[in-house]
């Protein structure tokens, strides 16, 4: 992905400005920043469904291949799924449970939970495995890390290092939208760039 | 069996009108849709009425008008409501509130309209000729279609709509609102106002109440919760003459629900009990 002198503007108040970029296969690009200052607008942004002011984004890979969890607008559904469901209607034939349990996100006996019931850290391992089976060059995730426990964080972190180091050999490459940051250790097992929003 | 034989297309097509509209009940209450299609159905209500009292009864007339009535209002809730999400709600009672008082407006004008508009209230589910029965059969046959064949699909658009608020990558849902709207001006002018919001809603959330888990079981339950009350309910009140067809089959609907809950309720704490007793 390639990012040059990227604008955008709202009711008169500029978000972004000049942005330049380059994400290359098996990067992280890490965006960074307090609440409010633009994370996940520049998503919205990249992706289109907010139209930028000014610049250029280009992506190396179709846009099918780009795989996006945005943060949780609510967090229950009326309809009663479980997270077998939920991954079950994210995939068009039969579900490859081997290939699910590899990612080791989640195991065989949370499947049948229900979404409603869930917990936090549960629904974020679901919805991080239903982006990764689909197998995206590209992941664009919003705050996947928010309210995690540290057992949910290190199996995120973990998913998202094997991810980027691409077992079957295809360019993939990351980017990941955090206010409270990765520690030290964390952020040593990527390759990555960091951006920090609204921060100068 | 003179009553039934007479009744026999009105019945299987308000049964399976029902069973569809059941499982487009569950995925529009997953995408908060549920005071939006209120209105939308008040839309070709009144749609029904102004092609009633403008073009007389010529056949198609109401149909078409409650597509464009209900288009309006469909585009009226889209446009403002994107604007105004905390107060959304306020604003579908206010659409609400103001279409059904155009509703009586315009029966008032075409006094011609008043038996009619209750009958599209309260259903005309036993009155419906022959060729409408069959209508309304091909259309819910053809909704049921797309909906068991788009299952997938439309689950996982419900599910993104209702936790994300967005569809992931392309939208495709225009096809499911166009599948949506189509059911929903057919029942309201063909089967009723009350019979469409009955069978729209009260399965869906009388289902939720069941322990019963996972996305294909709570569909099966409000598709079969629907058809088999529009069946008991339409016999009854062919039998019971007092009864009106619709009010009916909703009282039905509830009353089944709760004997299916309170079933399970009981099934469920006696199994659960069953390995403290062994225990103690």
């Amino acid at each position: 992905m390639k990012v040059t002198n990227l604008g955008y503007a709202i009711a008169g108040k500029t978000i972004l400005n000049n942005l330049c970029v380059e994400l290359r296969s098996g990067q992280l690009l890490f965006i960074t920043g307090p609440n409010g200052a633009g994370k996940s607008t520049l998503l919205k942004v990249l992706l289109g469904q907010f139209p930028r002011k000014s610049g250029d984004i280009r992506f190396f890979v179709p846009m099918d291949r780009i795989g996006y969890i945005p943060q949780l607008a609510n967090t229950e559904t009326h309809l009663p799924l479980t997270l077998r469901d939920v991954l079950k209607i994210s995939v068009d034939g039969l579900l490859n449970l081997d290939a699910i349990f590899k990612l080791a996100l989640i195991e065989n006996r949370d499947l049948d939970l229900r979404w409603n019931t869930a917990s936090g850290g549960e629904r974020k391992r679901v919805l991080l495995t239903r982006a990764l089976i689909k197998d995206p060059a590209l992941l664009i995730l919003d705050e996947p890390l928010n309210h995690l426990d540290s057992d949910s964080r290190t199996r995120t972190i973990s998913a998202l290092r094997d991810f980027l180091q691409s077992p079957n050999g295809l360019p993939k490459a990351l980017i990941l939208v955090s206010h409270d940051g990765f520690s030290s250790s964390e952020l040593s097992l990527f390759d990555s760039r960091a951006i920090t929003i609204g921060g100068g | 069996m003179f009553l039934l034989d007479l009744h026999l297309w009105n019945i299987v097509a308000g049964s399976l009108m029902g069973g569809a509209l059941a499982i487009l009940g569950a995925h529009l209450a997953t995408r908060h849709r549920a005071m939006q299609t209120l209105c939308v159905g008040q839309g070709a209500l009144v749609g029904v009425l102004v092609g009633l009292g403008t073009f007389g009864f010529a056949h198609h007339m109401p149909l078409i008008m409650a597509f464009v009535f209900s288009l309006i209002t469909f585009w009226l809730c889209e446009h403002i409501v994107h604007r105004r999400q905390a107060s959304k709600n306020a604003f579908f009672a206010f659409l609400f509130a103001s279409l059904l008082a155009g509703a009586y407006l315009i029966s008032s004008l075409f006094p011609a309209l008043e038996q009619h508009m209750t009958q599209v209230y309260f259903g005309d589910l036993a009155t419906l000729t022959s060729e409408d029965s069959r209508l309304t059969f091909s259309v819910a046959l053809l909704g049921l279609f797309y909906l068991a064949a788009r299952w997938k699909e439309i689950t996982r658009q419900s599910f993104e709509l209702a936790i994300f608020g967005q569809e992931i990558g392309v939208s495709r849902a225009k096809a499911f609102n166009i599948i949506a709207f189509i059911l929903l001006c057919f029942a309201i002018q063909y089967v009723g106002f009350l019979f469409t919001m009955t069978c729209l809603f009260l399965p869906t959330v009388l289902m939720s109440f069941s322990s019963v888990r996972g996305v294909s079981a709570h569909l099966f339950l409000c598709f079969a919760l629907a058809s088999t009350s529009t069946v008991t309910g339409f016999i009854l009140s062919l039998y019971l003459g007092r009864f009106p067809t619709v009010p009916t089959i909703a009282y039905v609907m509830l009353v089944m629900a709760l004997c299916f809950l309170a079933i399970e309720k009981t099934l469920t704490s006696f199994f659960i009990k069953k390995p403290g007793a062994q225990a103690g």
